[in-house]
């Protein structure tokens, strides 16, 4: 079972490597996260999702993208399509 | 080839050199407007023609010229594709574990991209033996990243050319040894 609470903490720090620490603070702040935080914990698939849609709100399309490649590489993103999948259907019936 | 090399590409070019460096050099390769995308692919030839333009606009040696800018590549793919590099792993691990673990998923996702087929074979400890076989004949770039590979780890790396296709060989076979951390 992918850990994605691991893959977002190593994200963050990669991200901490590149970005300027404000715009990695903005999105930490949007998560919801204590100040000083590495990640969570733990996450699940939708907190995932969550995240993605923070990393491209507050660092950038362009980060936004590597990071759908390299969380759908992990095996995040497609359990996530899986998940949506399934929400979907549940709503239809 | 993986749009991300001709991104790093354009960096390694404009990095201390005047705006519309990377402009003009485009312009000499035939390539004027044109645009990369790191997460998309583009044709070998036109990054034949980039290097040609940076080798004859810098003078230096072709070898020379992917020698250091697989250098500078290095620690940018590590950082792109920091999903398919165990955080526990140091150059060699790098260097032994990129065609069944990078370029294999590489050409899944990508099926464009075709990186080189690699042969790594880690023949004792401090030691990966690798064997080069691509009609790009680019070694030269293999052994800059292998060399950017430990920069980026703060280690130092022999590298010998025991073959080179460049010196008529069939194949390129580069030992690569960490002979201490870097100071």
């Amino acid at each position: 079972m992918s850990d994605h609470g691991g893959h977002i903490r190593r994200h963050l720090r990669e991200l901490r490597e590149v970005f300027p620490a404000d715009r990695v603070d903005r999105l930490t702040a949007r998560l919801r996260l204590p100040q000083g935080s590495q990640g969570p914990e733990q996450a699940d698939l939708a907190y995932c999702l969550h995240y993605l849609e923070g990393v491209r709100f507050e660092i950038g399309e362009m980060a936004y993208r590597l990071a759908r490649v390299n969380f759908t590489l992990v095996g995040c993103l497609a359990v996530a399509a899986a998940y949506e999948q399934g929400v979907r259907q549940a709503a239809r019936s | 080839m993986h749009g991300s090399v001709f991104t790093q590409l354009e960096r390694y070019v404009v990095a201390g050199h005047p705006a519309g460096t990377w402009e003009a050099l485009l312009s000499r390769a035939g390539l004027r407007e044109r645009t990369y995308d790191p997460l998309d692919n583009y044709p070998d030839e036109e990054m034949t023609r980039l290097v040609d333009a940076v080798v004859e606009a810098s003078g230096a040696s072709r070898q020379g010229i992917l020698e250091d800018f697989g250098a500078a590549l290095a620690p940018a793919l590590l950082r792109m594709y920091w999903s398919l590099v165990d955080e526990s792993w140091r150059t060699l691990d790098v260097l032994e574990h990129t065609e069944a673990n990078i370029h294999r998923v590489v050409r899944l996702k990508h099926a464009r991209a075709a990186p080189p087929a690699l042969e790594m074979a880690r023949t004792r400890p401090g030691e990966v033996i690798l064997t080069y076989r691509s009609p790009r004949r680019l070694c030269a770039l293999a052994r800059g990243i292998a060399r950017g590979i430990a920069g980026h780890y703060g280690e130092r790396l022999e590298a010998e050319d025991l073959a080179c296709v460049h010196r008529g060989d069939a194949e390129c076979v580069i030992a690569f040894r960490v002979t201490e951390e870097a100071p």
